[in-house]
């Protein structure tokens, strides 16, 4: 359908007989719990999450000194009895690995950035890094769940979930709280994600991220059933609306009207999200700068560049997930697939969306659930290695609104091991991103058996020095 | 001393506004909440973080003092409190909540206080930890006490309550309530006929329906899912108990032994298999297998599940709160928790696990009904064995045939020496090597990502080996007793390396009896890590795999040789779990002796020359196809006889100590504690009961627990009702909302135990109330006064639960397949879900939809992954099964919207319906009224009609002049006389299925 007959068609829609006053109930643009229109400098995110846990030494946490080191064990003093996991905990020596990527300085700011990551070097100067990142599980699982909800345990809401919550939709006919998911093509057996990464939690399942999937319907159930019309529907539906409003006059129950609008808000829907999907109106500048996967359904390349049409669209928070990112073993021939699925994207996205004035009131977030170890799992040789977990440093990199550009925040110890300056735990992160979503972290609560659940739960801190 | 009050007379003023003067203020109800909302973070039961030695939790604060020298609560005078002075102060350095305290008091809430204390700041303890009373009522006629008790509040609020719904919608009602669907159109006119509401609930609760139907919340609760959690989500078979569940729903077992069996049925006196069946209850919390992960760690988190679903079904607390520290607002210590903890915490469980289907502790249970089958498999077992013995003792001159190749090949020096390594070592710590009698060896311990086994051998002899032979051998010890330990049973095989005297010696070819297309073995001596040898998952073996070298090797007596087995490609865990290495002397390409035919021939061993023959000789194939096809059937039968299910059961020996946690962290122990229950609850437990479940699972249902009564109850008030008499079914503690009738609650909660915990008996009760059965038209006014229908004026109403949206369409189609239990099954869902967040080393990468009935059965029986629930259930609010769920949210959303209209079950059954109404009448104004009828289970109204007449008419139109969408949209159903029609009525459907009507129960 081109952009001329599908505004035709949603101009239709509307007049479907529904009654007005419920649909017009419906359709304001909502304001969520914070009970305010956003207020923050950022009004949308963009999280670019890294599942797996990307090697910060290998691409931003540059150490030049542990080249001295290559194959030495890390001193005792430096993992100060910190736990490990059960695949490295045996070993009966940690070998330093220094990475063999290079790295130079880039942009104005002179930021170090590796080798392996050409395109994000590039608008470095756009970039805050977060070198000083820290958090507590060392396990996937538990790790990635904190990093998404705020809770090694399952069950709370994730962080779109609660801006969803807090901000309310942005958009007319969209999901406020969208969710895409890629397979990195470094490492073919990648860590699983699971449902509950986007899930609600406690808070009502109208939060909860809709998946854009990457075959079949972009969105589950979105078609209708074989030899079914657009206008069979659409009388159906004006039937459904007529039968409804007739409960509701003998009944009176607002629950009804509600119903009446939401199915109005799914045939509109059903029109929008194929023409968000449909990436024919690109051109070919587009995919130049996104790289040409970006045509491929379910590619990193092609969500980067479906998160800014969704952004476009004024959806509130898109979430990627990009798999693929725990080098145990033969990390140097993995990351670089990584590295290739989601460098030239990721920049791509940012200049694109600061071009079209979007980076203004959008803020990008790079980054996996924890860091991996200095040391190496399994064989060193000159060419090759493996890094195990490591919760107690890594680099987040974030863009656009409210952020400061250009800025490195923290430092680590020479073995980008520990924290020496300036730690940022996920909960201070997180608390300064809803900071910059206008939203106190404070104050954003939901209360659930009987306590007020924050996403930072009692913790977090906001980070001035990562603010503008 | 007194300090100045500046606000104090102004929320006087303000006092006698907004609140009516009459009743005095109830501490529970009105002052608490307050104070434990806005003081308790910093002054309550938690002394962690305890401020100024001031905790207002407690009844002792009425006789203390300030540092000030007033008197905290000084009682009739709030002028003189300094608790009043605190919260008016304009003083930023005094005022409390301080100012930067996330929640700040309005002025009625100040007032509320002031006037508390005025009243003479009566104390009261938490009513929910108090005993349960039961009212006296004053009993009307025939009139339940339930809806004397309700009507007597609408009366003090002059309130109006609503007639009866007509009976057919009551009936509705009550079959979606208890059954979870609605009756079926001879059942209302049944009903209709007799108007006998007594005899249609019996019928109801006596449907096998009921179970099922009451297991969902129940499954919700108890966390029960068809996959382990977690990052690798694996299957896990527990849907035994699932069934446990549903018979003791219908069984009617009593609410107290229903609590006593699941809590600890492995400690009553000689359990029965149901008994112990029951028990998974606590193992229905999810299990890690993520590599790497710590075992005490995660063993830790399922006993603090335990307890957290434990205190939350049961008693309604939240204990999980005082895991980290002391309950903020309950009186319930850390120290109290982790007494809880101990009860839980001493069976024989592994943190890291979740591979197999079950972890330990577990029961193989027989299933019913199968020994016939197994039987005619056993026979035809027998008589194709018998078939192939005689055929092999019957061809004698093959047999000599065969012999003397044997012994030809003997005799060229061409056999096996299997060797018995002298030491075993993995690279990785951890891992251990038990040589078995056989000299197979077996691999356990630790599991790491990726590792090489290292098997060391003196040389027994003057040798020349030509070649190594490599077998990988089933054990039960692995997954689904199959060749590994892997989650699947299959192994990969990077590389296979020999050593002599520490110099390797290269292979020249291999080959094996079992591989897969892109893993054959002769990746296993290619050098490249990431490439090798692998069988596929589920194999029995043996696989065997020959490895022949470039060149022979000739051994000395005590030459060194080690075979090196290397698993470093990217599979992970994909090791050979027990193996056997064998050493071939001369040329294999000449043929091979195996190690057995080697020591028949050397012993003249005729019996297992025969056998060898028997399971060798090309002429005996056909035969022993037909064996081998006989035997794989009765062993299926066999396996499809039992299933395995997690349990509870006590370790041996001394019980496991339990420490508090600092923290609630696993590797921060503090002090030893033993099992106890909260000391806020009565009764404490008998001093010589032995700590153990059991006597906790007994406390929970003696008559005089406070919680357990009222707890279930409310629940049950919830499922019909929509809303508990608590609201917050979760938390009956501090924090939870009080119950809007506390007597009501508590004459149901004595009605409870007095009728000897019987829930059928108190489901009809409830559902053959006035209130139950009143109609649910919102009045203006009624909307206004009381918008949550808290005071039951009106009949309930709210939306059908996820199970029941889609059980019932499935119904109204005909195509509900109504067979009780048995293993999960995979209905349709959009396909790509499993597959786009699925890890490689999983069980549950692909979903693959079963064919035939098992599409159709109803929704309890659909397999649950947790990682990727069913969309269609998710999406109408049904929990996640992570952690335990007892209140449903209801949404309405563009989604469900969605689902309803284009989910091919929802549009299939549409088109089902249209085509059985069709079939089964003619007219169409009939089979409108029909459809209707058996939809709505009331009758069209004259706009109704003229709205679907329209609509009707339109359609047919449509696809008359449309013929091939008429096609498109019956295609799924066979042989349409007439697809316009057909399309047309399917449209009809669609429109019945998606009603308001149709999705509320009302």
């Amino acid at each position: 359908m081109n952009q001329h007959t599908r505004r035709q068609f949603l101009g239709q829609g509307s007049r479907l007989g529904i009654g007005a006053m419920a649909l017009e109930s419906l359709l304001r643009r909502e304001t969520g719990a914070a009970g305010t229109p956003p207020s923050g400098k950022a009004r949308r995110v963009i999280y670019l999450c890294q599942s797996g846990a990307p090697s910060q030494i290998d691409l931003f946490d540059y150490k030049p000194s542990l080249e001295k080191r290559y194959n030495q064990d890390l001193p005792d003093s430096v993992r100060d009895g910190q736990r490990l996991t059960t695949m490295s905990s045996g070993q009966e020596r940690f070998p330093i690995a220094p990475g063999i990527f290079k790295f130079k300085r880039h942009g104005q700011s002179g930021q170090t950035v590796s080798e392996l990551l050409p395109h994000i070097a590039s608008i470095s100067d756009q970039v805050c890094y977060i070198k000083s990142m820290h958090t507590e599980a060392i396990n996937h699982d538990p790790a990635i769940t904190f990093l998404q909800t705020g809770a090694e345990q399952a069950g709370r809401p994730s962080f779109g979930s609660w801006v969803s919550y807090g901000l309310g939709s942005g958009n007319d006919d969209l999901p406020s709280f969208v969710v895409l998911l890629s397979r990195g093509s470094g490492r073919p057996n990648c860590q699983p994600l699971y449902d509950r990464l986007w899930g609600s939690g406690f808070l009502p399942s109208k939060h909860q991220g809709v998946k854009f999937l990457s075959s079949g319907d972009p969105v589950l159930y979105l078609k209708n059933p074989p030899g079914v019309s657009d206008k069979t529907r659409e009388r159906n539906l004006e039937a459904i609306a007529n039968l409804n409003h007739l409960h509701h006059e003998s009944y009176g129950d607002a629950e009804t009207l509600t119903r009446i609008a939401q199915y109005e808000l799914a045939h509109r829907m059903q029109a929008s999200v194929p023409g968000v999907a449909d990436l024919s109106d690109e051109p070919e500048s587009t995919f130049k700068r996104y790289g040409p996967r970006a045509r491929i359904r379910g590619t990193y390349a092609y969500n980067c560049l479906l998160a800014r049409r969704l952004i476009e669209r004024d959806v509130r928070f898109v979430q990627l997930f990009h798999m693929g990112w725990d080098q145990h073993n033969a990390l140097p021939k993995q990351i670089r697939g990584q590295c290739a699925d989601t460098d030239q994207p990721s920049a791509a996205l940012v200049k694109d969306l600061s071009e079209r004035g979007l980076l203004d009131d959008t803020l990008v977030i790079w980054g996996g659930e924890f860091g991996r170890t200095v040391y190496s799992q399994g064989a060193l040789t000159e060419d090759n290695y493996g890094r195990d977990h490591h919760p107690r440093c890594f680099t987040i990199w974030m863009a656009g609104a409210g952020v400061k550009a250009g800025h490195c925040h923290g430092v680590t110890d020479d073995f980008s091991y520990n924290v020496v300056k300036d730690p940022v735990h996920i909960h201070d992160l997180n608390a300064t991103i809803l900071h910059l979503l206008g939203m106190e972290h404070e104050k954003l609560t939901f209360r659930y058996q009987g306590r007020d659940f924050r996403l930072t739960d009692v913790h977090g801190k906001i980070v001035k020095g990562l603010l503008a | 001393m007194k300090r100045p009050y500046p606000f104090y007379s102004f929320y006087i003023v303000l006092l006698t506004v907004s609140l009516a003067a009459g009743e005095p203020l109830r501490f529970n109800q009105d002052v608490l909440p307050i104070l434990s909302d806005y003081c308790f973070q910093c002054h309550g039961p938690d002394q962690g973080s305890r401020k100024a030695d001031l905790r207002l939790d407690d009844v002792a604060v009425l006789e203390q003092e300030a540092d000030s020298g007033m008197e905290i609560i000084a009682t009739g005078d709030p002028d003189a409190s300094e608790l009043i002075y605190r919260v008016t102060t304009d003083d930023s350095d005094e005022v409390m909540p301080p100012p930067d305290f996330a929640k700040q008091l309005d002025d009625s809430q100040k007032a509320i206080l002031a006037r508390w204390i005025s009243e003479g700041a009566k104390w009261e303890k938490h009513w929910a930890f108090e005993p349960v009373i039961r009212p006296g009522i004053v009993s009307r006629g025939d009139q339940d006490p339930i809806d004397h008790l309700i009507n007597r509040k609408l009366e003090e609020q002059s309130i109006q309550p609503n007639p009866p719904a007509p009976p057919a919608i009551w009936f509705r009602r009550a079959s979606l309530d208890l059954t979870g669907l609605p009756p079926e159109p001879e059942e209302v006119d049944q009903f209709l006929s007799d108007l006998d509401f007594d005899g249609a609930v019996e019928r109801l609760l006596n449907s096998h329906r009921y179970g099922e139907r009451m297991a969902w919340d129940w499954l919700e609760a108890s966390r029960y899912a068809d996959t382990h959690g977690y990052q690798k989500d694996n299957l896990r078979s527990m849907w035994a108990w699932r069934d446990w569940v549903v018979s003791a729903y219908n069984q009617n077992l009593r609410f107290d032994q229903f609590t006593i069996e699941q809590l600890a049925g492995d400690l009553l006196p000689n359990p029965s298999t149901s008994q112990l069946i029951a028990t998974g209850f606590n193992r229905n919390h999810r299990i890690n297998a993520e590599a790497g992960a710590i075992d005490e760690e995660f063993r830790t988190e399922y006993v603090i599940d335990r307890v957290d679903t434990t205190s939350t079904v049961w008693m309604g607390l939240t204990a999980g709160c005082a895991r980290c520290h002391d309950h903020k607002f309950d009186p319930l210590t850390q120290r109290e928790f982790f007494e809880l903890f101990a009860f839980f915490n001493n069976i024989e469980e592994k943190g890291s696990d979740g591979v197999a289907a079950t972890s330990s502790p577990d029961l193989q249970i027989k299933l019913r009904g199968r020994g016939k089958l197994i039987a005619a498999k056993a026979d035809e077992l027998r008589m194709r064995e018998t078939e192939l013995n005689k055929a092999a003792a019957s061809q004698t001159a093959e047999f000599t045939k065969w012999e003397k190749e044997q012994k030809h090949i003997l005799e060229n020096g061409n056999h096996w020496i299997v060797i018995e390594p002298e030491k075993l070592t993995g690279d990785n710590s951890g891992s251990t090597f038990t040589l078995l009698p056989d000299s197979s060896i077996l691999f356990g311990g630790a599991n790491p990502l990726n590792d090489t086994h290292r098997v060391s051998i003196h040389s027994p002899g003057h040798l020349e080996i030509q070649s190594v032979r490599l077998e990988a051998l089933s054990h039960e010890s692995l997954t689904h007793q199959s060749l590994s330990r892997s989650f699947n049973g299959d192994f990969l095989l990077s590389d296979m390396n020999l050593l002599l005297n520490g110099n390797p010696v290269k292979f020249g070819s291999a080959t094996a009896t079992m591989e897969t297309e892109t893993n054959s073995v002769k990746h296993a001596i290619d050098g490249q890590s990431l490439t090798g040898w692998s069988v596929g998952g589920g194999q029995k073996g043996p696989a065997i795999a020959t490895f022949v070298l470039t060149e022979p090797i000739i051994l000395k007596i005590d030459d060194e040789l080690e075979v090196q087995l290397a698993y470093l490609s990217r599979e992970e865990q994909y090791f050979i779990g027990r193996f056997r290495i064998s050493l071939g002397t001369g040329r294999p390409d000449a043929g091979e002796v195996s190690q057995s035919i080697y020591q028949a021939l050397t012993e003249r061993d005729n019996q297992s020359l025969l056998r060898e023959f028997r399971e060798t000789s090309e002429t005996l194939q056909d035969l022993r196809q037909a064996r081998n096809t006989a035997r794989a059937q009765f062993t299926a039968a066999e396996k499809a006889a039992v299933t395995r299910v997690m349990i509870m059961r006590e370790r041996e020996g001394e019980p496991r100590e339990t420490r508090i946690l600092n923290r609630g962290l696993y590797d921060q122990p503090g002090e030893i504690v033993t099992a106890d229950v909260p000391k806020f609850l009565t009764p404490s437990l008998p001093p010589s009961a032995p700590r153990n479940r059991l006597t906790l699972a007994k406390w929970l249902v003696s008559p005089e627990h406070p919680l357990t009564a009222r707890v279930a109850v409310n629940r049950f008030w919830q499922q019909l009702f929509g809303t508990g008499i608590v609201k917050t079914s979760e938390d009956f503690g501090r924090q939870g909302e009080r119950p809007i009738h506390p007597q009501l609650l508590d004459y149901l909660a004595s009605e409870f135990v007095s009728s000897g915990w019987d829930t059928k008996a108190f489901l009809k009760r409830l559902v053959l109330t006035e209130a139950y059965r009143r109609s649910s038209v919102i009045s203006r006014e009624s909307a206004e006064r009381d918008p949550g229908n808290r005071l039951l004026a009106r009949g309930p109403r709210h939306r059908l639960p996820a199970p029941a949206i889609r059980d019932q369409v499935l119904l109204f189609g005909g195509l509900l397949v109504e067979k009780i239990g048995g293993p999960p099954v995979r209905p349709w869902q959009p396909a790509g879900l499993w597959e786009a967040v699925a890890g490689v080393n999983s069980n549950t990468t692909k979903y693959v939809p079963d064919s035939g009935e098992a599409r159709f059965r109803r929704s309890l029986y659909t397999l649950w992954k947790r990682g990727v629930p069913p969309p269609n259930m998710i999406l109408f609010d049904a929990a996640a099964r992570e952690a335990c769920t007892v209140k449903r949210q209801s949404t309405n959303t563009p989604l469900q919207a969605l689902v309803t209209l284009n989910d091919p079950t929802f549009s299939d059954s549409a088109l089902a319906l249209a085509a059985r109404e069709t079939r089964n009448s003619g007219e169409d104004s009939e089979v409108l009224r029909n459809m209707w009828r058996r939809v709505q289970v009331r009758d069209l109204a004259g706009k109704e009609l003229s709205i679907l007449r329209t609509v009707l008419k339109t359609q047919m139109g449509h696809y008359q002049s449309n013929h091939d969408l008429a096609v498109q949209r019956t295609a799924s159903v066979d042989s349409v006389p007439d697809p316009v029609r057909l399309a047309a009525f399917t449209e009809l459907a669609e429109i019945l299925l998606n009603l308001d009507t149709t999705l509320t129960n009302y």
